[in-house]
């Protein structure tokens, strides 16, 4: 590949990684926050106001974060991308601006509000705002989503006959059917990773023996959410949004599969390592003609393999068959886990049961990595498309940048983001240690 | 007709950002000299406090807006200024963080570390902001391509470098002009002083920009002769000026934040 492509590659995937990182946190907390806030309200116990407070102060820390770390990235569709925005910023541009209104003017205002205290601002204003919070942040999410929905499954546009497109309906680009699930299961991944970051706090709190009061609230809210989203983010979410998948992107399907070989009855591997050389999976264990089953609602159903297109329309098949297994595995795993909770809770033995809260608290960085693995999976199972069917990925780099100068500004956003990484952790590892303090004040 | 409303809206954003984030980076910039102590630089931060990441946000909005309004221009300018830009989200970073992570911890090493990140941030951004002020002005090399055709130290030419003066001093009165709504007490009093000064200072640099800018564009800015309507950009600098002048009392905070507002809107 072309080293200026893989440079523009590096910096943007580098830069939105590093970046969702904190909107993951940011979108899921948001909703904790404004039911422990509703609760509160509707039943005056105090626990709920302490633990929105307490979990507002990480909030706060984590969405100045999202902030600096997102502007980057509407700049670099222009400064990275310059091809890719020219050619389609008319029609995904619809889309892409709104994140940054609703994100920003809604939720930042907001949030001022929130954090300055029921005290400050009144009982209604308060909640209102926690609310605001959530929505808006919420909100910005779809419009992100749907502007990637528009990369994977161009719609609303018109070409002429140069080649340029042209805006042909907003509503088509805002409501692409590819967004509505893409979105679901990713703010499910949200909302789970909020619930795990809670327990394995909650955890830290019983296991120390500190908080205690805190610790069994946080634990309790983490199961039974946890045992519905770790449910829903694969069935019907994560099930939905692979129907995209497999309606609109058939060798993103392959590849994230490993399936070479077009079958009819194809089996789903669970595990194995893909040999792209020769066209096969290494130590494979397979479930027969299940890939069928969950693709069509039919085991003899044909699935198309990555033999069936050209060589050059095929994505990198083993980073996108291993990130796509790594989120399936972790998944899986989090079902299990938040099973386990449930049935620990429902004999009275969850908040003592030491193994499973040292368990809650080392899993708090896995919904990340699942997250990040499933928009790996989504964007490198992409390519060779950055747009899919309409634009190639070489095509949209910024012709006038040289690579050099692109790693170069890598390396600083690099440097940069391993400080802030470094603040962040600690920042929040003594707002954890503080832990949630009782204000006796806030409802004077 | 269309491209016109949305060049306005653009205008408009841009306009926005300007005033309301320039009093921001003016409080940044001198943050370091107005406030002397831990109690008034926590007073200043707090009077942007809860605004300056909405007041950021029009630039957002601007440069999104850009990416469905005028993509070319987007694309092409995004990508030619490559490293300016570049340095600008740097500083963008630098500040929004260092505002954020001040008041986490009670450590005095601690505050002036964000203390000195706020300053240098803000300051460098109002320079910047003015550079490519100046640049627009100028003009710029640009291939048939529409790409930028110079270096990144041609960005940083001398008359550059003077609107990117005369910026900072402006944003720094309109930055004392705001404290002077928002706070009491000796932070007020000097940001009385130092509006006044800076006034001064302002009014200075506009005549010498004017001077630089009548030699730069032989024969003075062409759109003053092609929209004589243009001529009410520097009306707005003089009229912002004079009441500026005339604001320069102390109770005179709320009028003089207008004034300066007014001048910068150019």
């Amino acid at each position: 590949m072309n080293e200026a492509v893989f440079a523009h590659r590096i910096q943007f995937a580098f830069t939105v990684m590093f970046h969702y990182l904190f909107p993951i946190l940011t979108m899921g907390l948001g909703f904790f926050i404004a039911v422990f806030s509703t609760l509160h309200l509707i039943t005056e116990d105090i626990r709920y106001a302490d633990a929105a407070r307490f979990w507002a102060k990480i909030f706060a820390v984590n969405f100045a974060l999202g902030v600096v770390t997102g502007i980057p990235l509407e700049f670099e569709f222009g400064t990275n991308w310059s091809r890719f925005s020219s050619f389609g910023g008319g029609v995904f541009g619809q889309a892409l601006p709104l994140e940054g209104v609703y994100a920003f003017f809604l939720e930042s205002g907001f949030l001022g509000m929130f954090l300055a205290g029921e005290k400050r601002v009144g009982r209604t204003l308060h909640w209102i705002s926690g609310l605001g919070v959530a929505i808006g942040s919420l909100l910005s999410g779809y419009f992100i989503v749907a502007t990637n929905a528009w990369m994977q499954h161009p719609v609303g546009y018109v070409m002429d006959h140069s080649g340029a497109i042209h805006l042909e309906s907003f509503w088509a680009v805002l409501l692409n059917p590819y967004a509505a699930w893409q979105y679901a299961h990713t703010i499910n991944g949200a909302l789970l990773t909020a619930a795990f970051v809670i327990g394995g706090v909650g955890a830290f709190y019983l296991l120390s023996e500190r908080h205690m009061g805190f610790g069994i609230l946080s634990v309790k809210t983490t199961i039974v959410a946890g045992v519905i989203l770790s449910l829903t983010q694969l069935f019907p979410t994560g099930d939905l949004n692979g129907a995209s998948v497999v309606q609109y992107q058939p060798t993103k399907l392959a590849a994230m599969e490993g399936l070479f070989e077009t079958s009819q009855g194809a089996p789903l591997a669970i595990i194995g390592m893909p040999d792209t050389q020769n066209g096969k999976l290494i130590d494979p264990i397979y479930v027969p003609e299940f890939l069928s089953f969950l693709a069509y609602g039919n085991f003899r159903a044909t699935v198309e393999g990555l033999n069936s297109y050209s060589r050059d329309l095929w994505p990198p098949v083993e980073l996108t068959y291993y990130c796509y297994h790594i989120m399936v595995g972790l998944g899986t795993i989090f079902i299990a886990q938040m099973l386990i909770g449930l049935f620990l809770l429902w004999r009275r033995k969850l908040y003592s049961s030491r193994w499973f809260l040292w368990m809650l608290m080392l899993t708090i960085p896995f919904p990340y990595i699942a997250n990040e693995a499933g928009w790996t999976v989504s964007e490198v199972g992409r390519q060779p498309w950055l747009v899919y069917g309409l634009m190639k990925t070489p095509a949209g780099t910024s012709a006038n940048v040289a690579a050099g100068e692109t790693i170069f500004t890598t390396m600083g956003f690099a440097g940069i983001y391993a400080v802030l990484g470094v603040l962040f952790l600690f920042l929040v590892a003594r707002i954890i240690h503080k832990g949630p303090q009782e204000d006796a004040t806030a409802h004077g | 007709m269309i491209n016109a409303v949305w060049f306005f809206a653009l205008a408009a954003m841009l306009t926005a950002y300007t005033v309301l984030d320039g009093y921001d980076l003016g409080v940044g910039s001198l943050s370091l000299w107005i406030a002397k102590n831990d109690d008034e630089r926590r007073m200043a931060l707090n009077s942007i406090g809860p605004v300056w990441n909405g007041n950021e946000v029009w630039l957002i909005a601007a440069g999104g807006m850009m990416v469905v309004s005028f993509p070319r221009v987007y694309a092409v300018g995004f990508s030619g200024f490559y490293l300016a830009l570049m340095l600008v989200l740097w500083l963008l970073i630098l500040r929004g963080v260092s505002i954020e992570f001040r008041s986490q911890s009670r450590n005095p090493l601690w505050r002036a570390l964000w203390d000195g990140g706020f300053w240098v941030g803000s300051l460098l951004l109002a320079l910047l902001l003015g550079v490519a002020l100046g640049n627009v002005v100028r003009g710029l090399p640009i291939g048939a391509d529409g790409y930028f055709q110079g270096t990144f130290g041609l960005l940083l030419n001398p008359y550059a470098l003077l609107t990117g003066i005369l910026t900072v001093v402006v944003l720094a009165w309109h930055g004392t002009n705001y404290l002077r709504v928002k706070t009491e007490g000796a932070l007020f009093e000097r940001a009385v002083r130092w509006s006044r000064t800076l006034w001064w200072i302002a009014a200075g640099m506009v005549i010498v920009v004017t001077i630089a800018t009548f030699i730069v564009l032989s024969g003075g800015p062409r759109t003053f002769h092609v929209y004589p309507a243009a001529w009410i950009i520097p009306f707005f600098v003089l009229a912002g000026l004079v009441w500026g002048y005339l604001s320069r009392g102390a109770d005179r905070g709320t009028p003089a934040f207008r004034s300066s507002l007014l001048s910068s809107l150019p």
